[in-house]
């Protein structure tokens, strides 16, 4: 299991940017739920570990920043969906 | 580490999302439909004009289609901007920016008389990368760009065989394999909204 992908934001944005070449972070904050500070702190990470990738640009002169998902965010994020998938087959039926 | 109901909620989770967001896979599609088309519309008036099926001014009809194109993608580039991008939209402006510049190359090129590429060597360049774009998306599973992809292959093949017919044989492909092409897509996206 991937403990970067245990975080529910985290998680939630690498779905997001699964069907997406680039993403705003205003798209992503909309999509996510989360505050400014939150997803800035969690873009960060994944930004960090290389999982997602930022590109500042300006837009009608207002900076703005987009992301986007590496090659490495989307192996680890089939990676944790299996075995979240794994977890689940394992666990005895109620 | 997350126990069985995390995991549940996490998965089901992502489940919505990608189920929401996959329709987005297929934006971009209409960029294939209205260059197919107009792509098809140049190769056509073109060999129709050489074959002299058609007055030569008809070959206005082929600027037009080209010309309306390219409004059309400057249109939809400025409406959707440069905030989202999707897979199909990247690759095919890829491609086209390269197309583009290669294709005016030989025709100016021929302009001057040069005929190192023939008649149709423009129109031959242009399906060829649109084969290459068709194709480069097909490598990621669509089954759909994989069948577009042969049918613009299979339109240069003609074309190389039977010079003479290159034209509609191209035209043909452009249109079954890029627009035909685009066309499905939309009708994938609508299927995935729905």
């Amino acid at each position: 299991m991937d403990d970067l992908l245990l975080s529910k934001i985290r998680l939630a944005v690498v779905a997001e940017l699964l069907a997406s070449e680039w993403a705003s972070f205003s798209e992503l904050q909309k999509s996510v739920g989360a505050t400014n500070g939150n997803l800035s702190s969690h873009l960060g990470k994944l930004v960090e570990s290389g999982y997602v990738e930022e590109e500042k640009l300006f837009l009608d002169r207002r900076p703005h920043s987009r992301y986007r998902l590496t090659s490495l965010g989307r192996e680890r994020m089939i990676a944790h969906v299996r075995s979240l998938q794994l977890l689940l087959e394992k666990e005895p039926q109620s | 580490m997350i126990d069985g109901s995390e995991a549940r909620e996490h998965l089901a989770m992502v489940d919505r999302i990608v189920e929401r967001t996959s329709s987005r896979l297929n934006v971009g599609a209409e960029y294939f439909v209205v260059w197919g088309i107009a792509s098809a519309t140049m190769s056509l008036m073109y060999q129709l004009v050489a074959d002299r099926l058609v007055p030569t001014n008809s070959v206005a009809i082929a600027w037009a289609a080209g010309i309306a194109a390219v409004l059309f993608s400057i249109w939809r580039g400025k409406s959707v901007g440069q905030q989202r991008l999707t897979f199909l939209e990247r690759e095919f402006l890829t491609v086209l920016k390269v197309a583009m510049l290669v294709t005016f190359v030989v025709f100016v090129i021929e302009l001057f008389g040069a005929n190192i590429f023939g008649p149709i060597g423009p129109a031959s360049i242009w399906s060829f990368a649109a084969s290459i774009v068709v194709l480069y998306i097909a490598m990621h599973g669509n089954r759909r760009a994989l069948i577009g992809g042969i049918v613009l292959v299979a339109s240069l093949a003609v074309a190389n065989l039977y010079p003479s017919f290159a034209g509609y044989a191209l035209s043909a492909g452009m249109l079954l394999g890029y627009a035909g092409f685009g066309i499905v897509e939309l009708l994938a996206a609508g299927r995935n909204a729905g």
